[in-house]
């Protein structure tokens, strides 16, 4: 073969050669993975000797019928319900604010994004700090203004918002980036037309921001959404799913399962059940990206 | 004129909150360690020292940098150079039947996963690669970790760069992939840098990959210098927040640097027609 | 998933390109599992016969990596190891992890046995399930090939007791090597200024004082516990749950016995400390413990000896020198601390065992414990050293004979494999126990109910 005959066949067949490298690793790094993961989640574990045997679906007839299960669950909802939502709240307030120009706008946006370069162990590590009881800043700060005692990460009935108002400062930066760049990519005309229709602040962002921005919103939603259902270096530094497995989201219970227990069967059983919520909010958002047309075909 | 002091107002409230534990991170890791949890709060030590910072380098904080450092440059390049010609491709050719979007979603997905579970099965395919503890195992791993936010945001900026340019280009003697270098390429280029950003940062701070994948200072990373600092019954405060500084300044510094090339490079019509 | 819809090809073209696109996948997919078989066949997913087996191991491969604690406990054991191969001209390597996270890379080496550790420093309480798992190599061959019978008479019996499997008769498979045993911590100028000029015999003595101290109106609280779930309340209740006389199970595991009414004594026991303990005590673990102790703010409490040094550091501590060590007051029955030994270990898919074998036997040693003891002032597993006069002349080491009682009257952790899910089932009621969530009697019968189900399903309990 000679490098003209080469060349042409690489010309012609370019489309599969761009893509190979990448779908080869994904391939070879998830293949294995999710055919060892399917494998194990029928196997039993039997703690006494080491062995995996056979167990049919009985990691997932347990799984239902375990409380801790549940408990994940709903620490998982609740964790990614509410940060999502009051992170994708703040963030778009803060886009907008700083989408206008005046001074020091650019020392403001820097400092926005401070928090989510950090990782996500330092940040751990700073709350865990700031929220030390009898000996921490924010407890001293609260004591200022009347209110004592508060226990954030280390009392069960307030431990999940703390975690969440620590997810809150870390991640709403995030938001904030992407939907400023989605504002400053949309197009000036409707909003003359609008200024020369006389409509208000309110009705130009009901009619107008918030609709054009709706890509941007479904892809922070989407990113952000996949990446909290599945958050872990943050709680497992901060509080290790305690106390009292209030914090133990799913992430947690499955790390345990799998490390403490060394049941790695049921694990992966419960994974599986994280995967398949995680896929079809996916596939929610990305049906809903497609009808808006952002990736021409 | 309200309009505009609510609006510095209510900035400064925010950025109150961002930076003040940032700064006390730093306050810590220069006070004694008696200092650390004094009450009332101490903000700038009456006797500030470097003793923590002198205690990481004793532990091989240098290693822990240059393992980091290497790591994220070298996932860095990887993931951009193969994420983006895969995005090129799904952006510009047409894959028969439906196996583009197939392909997008099936590289959205492996994001998807939780990654605890692969824990198990990537340990056992390092293993028997030799690459445990390994810089090149981590580089391996985060690559695949990349790739999928690499596809994504890159076949979206892709798309967004009209294909007449590249027409023109082959038009004038050009092949495809030299049409793609020369024309599409570098219009994408703040694109790449915020795709490059993002994957500098998410390799400097990864955390439980890892743990596992790391054992000694020959592969660990910066991440686990500061886990390490947690002992059996109490956590050195004072190193840890040490370790904290170290490892967050490269970013927020480089973060400053590029902060404008970020939100441009976010903006998906970067180029107008 | 996005739909799979079979539009018919518009040309020639597309239905070519079409079955192209077919078979590329195919291949991949074939090669991929290809490689997934393979993969599997070298990673060995499913345990082989284990290796453990008596025959002494000939080849090495000249070098020693060990795994380890990243406290004093642990940097002693690196620390041997580091002399050792310069003394013996071998490689070595130490892996040093968090307590936490060692526990993690040690199940995941030996459960994958991919053989990556020849010796590894493991908590007591690990021991049962590495035992149970045959994970660990039996030492026994090794001792017979150097003429020694078992571990060393110096060792004290209840540390030799847990290196075996089954408890204090099995086959040997570690070696003690860092004496740690619970103690209980007291300030002594305080406890004297209520007519306690030595540690407190019995708990009745001991809450006396504490209920004095949190009522003087100091600022400083008679106790401070630790009460998050899991390990932390279990690691402060077993003390006191053993001095009241309870038990949690049978001795041969059989009968779970957590619902009594000694227990029930215990656990009230354990709520009246919680009350001269600091607020929010039911959520704390063993770094708050510490900081309360430090700052000056408790009086006292139960605590492993690695705090010895920290008490008297001052650049940690506002109470150097005021610190005093006592055993485990007394209840029911003599006071009894848990025993927490950190034992070395050599895997059973170590490539290099008669090395390890070696290094360990020298680390444990007379000199080079004492040696140990003396640089990192970890304490000792022998009782020459615990008794040896040029130590005990130096104040730094005056709780020896403390803990050595301690460990002499020490109780080990139930030795069941799954000990880590018992102790978390557990310490979930404790702790709701301790914090008010569920009443003692609730909390130990809930207990006793789940544990029982634990039990049956590991099969220790029919």
């Amino acid at each position: 073969m000679n490098i003209k005959r080469l060349a042409t066949w690489g010309d012609r067949n370019l489309k599969y050669l761009l893509l190979a490298p990448t779908i080869v690793l994904l391939l070879v790094l998830t293949v294995y993975p999710l055919f060892f993961a399917i494998i194990a989640s029928f196997e039993t574990f039997n703690i006494r000797t080491a062995t995996y045997s056979f167990g049919g679906v009985s990691n997932f007839v347990n799984m239902f019928t375990d409380p801790f299960f549940w408990n994940a669950m709903k620490n998982t909802g609740i964790y990614t319900g509410v940060a999502v939502v009051v992170e994708f709240g703040l963030g778009l307030a803060l886009a907008l604010v700083l989408n206008e120009r005046f001074a020091g706008r650019d020392v403001f946006r820097s400092l926005m994004l401070a928090p989510m370069m950090l990782p996500p162990i330092v940040v751990a590590v700073i709350f865990k700090i700031v929220f030390m009881q009898n000996f921490g800043i924010s407890n001293w700060l609260l004591g200022l203004i009347g209110i004592h005692g508060m226990l954030w990460e280390s009392a069960s009935r307030t431990a999940l918002f703390s975690l969440i108002i620590v997810d809150i400062w870390e991640w709403t930066p995030f938001m904030f980036l992407i939907l400023l760049a989605g504002l400053q990519a949309l197009p000036s005309d409707p909003y003359e037309a609008a200024i020369v229709d006389g409509a208000g602040p309110f009705q130009v962002f009901r009619h107008i921001t918030f609709p054009l921005l709706t890509p941007s919103i479904l892809i922070a939603l989407l990113l952000r959404l996949m990446d909290t259902l599945r958050i872990f270096d943050l709680i497992f530094v901060m509080t290790g799913g305690g106390p009292a497995n209030a914090t133990e989201t799913m992430s947690l219970y499955v790390y345990q399962t799998a490390f403490r227990f060394s049941n790695v069967g049921s694990a992966t059983a419960m994974s599986f059940v994280l995967l398949i919520i995680t896929v079809a909010i996916g596939n929610f958002f990305v049906s809903r990206l497609r009808a808006e047309e952002v990736f021409t075909q | 004129m309200t309009g505009k002091i609510l609006r510095y107002v209510f900035l400064i409230l925010v950025m109150i909150v961002v930076v003040f534990p940032i700064i006390w991170l730093i306050s810590t890791s220069i006070k004694n360690d008696v200092d650390i949890f004094a009450m009332p709060p101490i903000l700038v030590p009456s006797h500030p020292t470097g003793k923590s910072y002198v205690g990481l380098v004793d532990n091989g904080l240098f290693a822990y940098l240059l393992n980091s450092s290497i790591v994220a440059v070298a996932t860095c390049l990887v993931s951009i150079v193969i994420g983006t010609l895969a995005a090129y491709s799904l952006a510009r050719f047409k894959l028969p039947g439906t196996w583009t979007s197939r392909i997008s979603f099936w590289v959205l997905s492996t994001r998807m996963f939780p990654p605890i579970v692969t824990i198990i099965p990537l340990f056992q395919m390092l293993r028997v690669m030799g690459l445990v503890n390994t810089r090149l195992g981590l580089v391996i791993t985060y690559t695949a970790f990349n790739l999928p936010f690499v596809v994504w945001m890159m076949r979206g900026f892709f798309a967004e760069i009209p294909r007449d340019i590249e027409e023109v280009a082959m038009v004038e003697g050009c092949t495809r992939m030299g049409a793609f270098l020369r024309t599409s390429l570098p219009l994408a280029v703040p694109g790449l840098a915020a795709t490059a950003i993002f994957t500098l940062i998410l390799s400097w701070n990864e955390f439980l990959f890892a743990l596992i994948v790391t054992q000694t200072t020959q592969s660990a990373t910066l991440p686990i210098l500061v886990a390490s600092r947690v002992g059996q019954y109490q956590i050195l405060w004072g190193q840890m927040s040490a370790a904290g500084v170290i490892a967050m300044a490269p970013v927020l510094a480089f973060a400053f640097a590029v902060q404008r090339y970020l939100v441009r490079g976010m903006s998906f019509g970067a180029v107008k027609g | 998933m996005p739909t799979f819809s079979r539009r018919y090809p518009q040309n020639m073209t597309q239905m070519v390109q079409e079955e192209k696109m077919r078979r590329i996948v195919q291949t991949a997919a074939v090669l991929a599992f290809g490689a997934v078989i393979t993969l599997s066949v070298f990673a060995g997913g499913s345990p082989e016969k284990p290796k453990s087996g008596n025959e002494v191991a000939q080849t090495g491969t000249g070098k020693i990596v060990l795994a380890t604690n990243n406290a004093p406990e642990g940097k002693g054991a690196a620390e041997a190891l580091k002399q050792y191969a310069a003394m013996k001209g071998i490689k070595f390597e130490v892996v040093e992890a968090p307590y936490n996270n060692l526990y993690e890379k040690e199940v995941l080496d030996l459960s994958q046995r991919s053989g990556l550790y020849d010796v590894i420093m493991l908590d007591d309480p690990w021991f049962t399930q590495f035992a149970e798992s045959k994970w660990l190599s039996n030492l026994t061959p090794y001792f017979t090939a150097i003429n020694e019978g078992g571990l060393s008479s110096d060792f004290i019996d209840k540390s030799t007791a847990i290196c075996k499997y089954p408890y204090a008769t099995g086959l040997i498979y570690a070696f003690p090597a860092v004496g740690n045993a619970q103690m209980f911590f007291y300030r002594k100028d305080l406890f004297a200024q209520y007519g306690f000029n030595s540690a407190p015999k019995t708990w009745d003595d001991a809450y006396s004082v504490m209920k004095k101290i949190s009522d003087s109106g100091t600022g400083v609280y008679g106790y401070v516990l630790r009460g998050q779930q899991g390990n932390p309340v279990v690691a402060q209740f077993m003390p006191i749950f053993w001095s009241f006389g309870g038990r949690m199970f049978s001795s041969d595991f059989s009968k779970v016995t957590i619902d009594t009414p000694q227990a029930l004594n215990a656990l009230n026991f354990f709520i009246k400390l919680r009350d001269v303990s600091p607020p929010g005590a039911a959520s704390f673990n063993a770094q708050q413990l510490a900081t309360y102790m430090l700052q000056g703010q408790a009086a006292s409490t139960i605590n492993w000896p690695a705090f010895v040094s920290t008490f008297e550091d001052p650049t940690q501590s506002k109470v150097v020198g005021k610190i005093g060590y006592g055993p485990i007051p007394s209840a029911a029955t003599v006071g009894s601390s848990e025993i927490g030994h950190w034992l070395a270990a050599i895997p059973a898919d170590s490539k290099n065992k008669q090395q390890a074998f070696d290094f360990v036997h020298w680390m444990t040693s007379q000199e080079t414990q004492k040696k140990l003891v003396e640089q990192f002032g970890t304490p000792p597993t022998r009782k020459s050293i615990f008794t040896d006069p040029s130590l005990l002349a130096q104040p730094k080491y005056s709780y020896f004979p403390v803990l050595m009682q301690a460990i002499e009257n020490s109780t080990p952790r139930p030795r069941i494999a799954n000990w880590n899910q018992v102790e978390n089932t557990f310490g979930i009621y404790l702790s709701k126990a301790v914090a008010g969530d569920m009443s003692s009697k609730d909390a130990l019968s809930s207990a006793q109910n789940d544990v029982t189900s634990l039990m049956k399903k590991a099969g220790y309990v029919k």
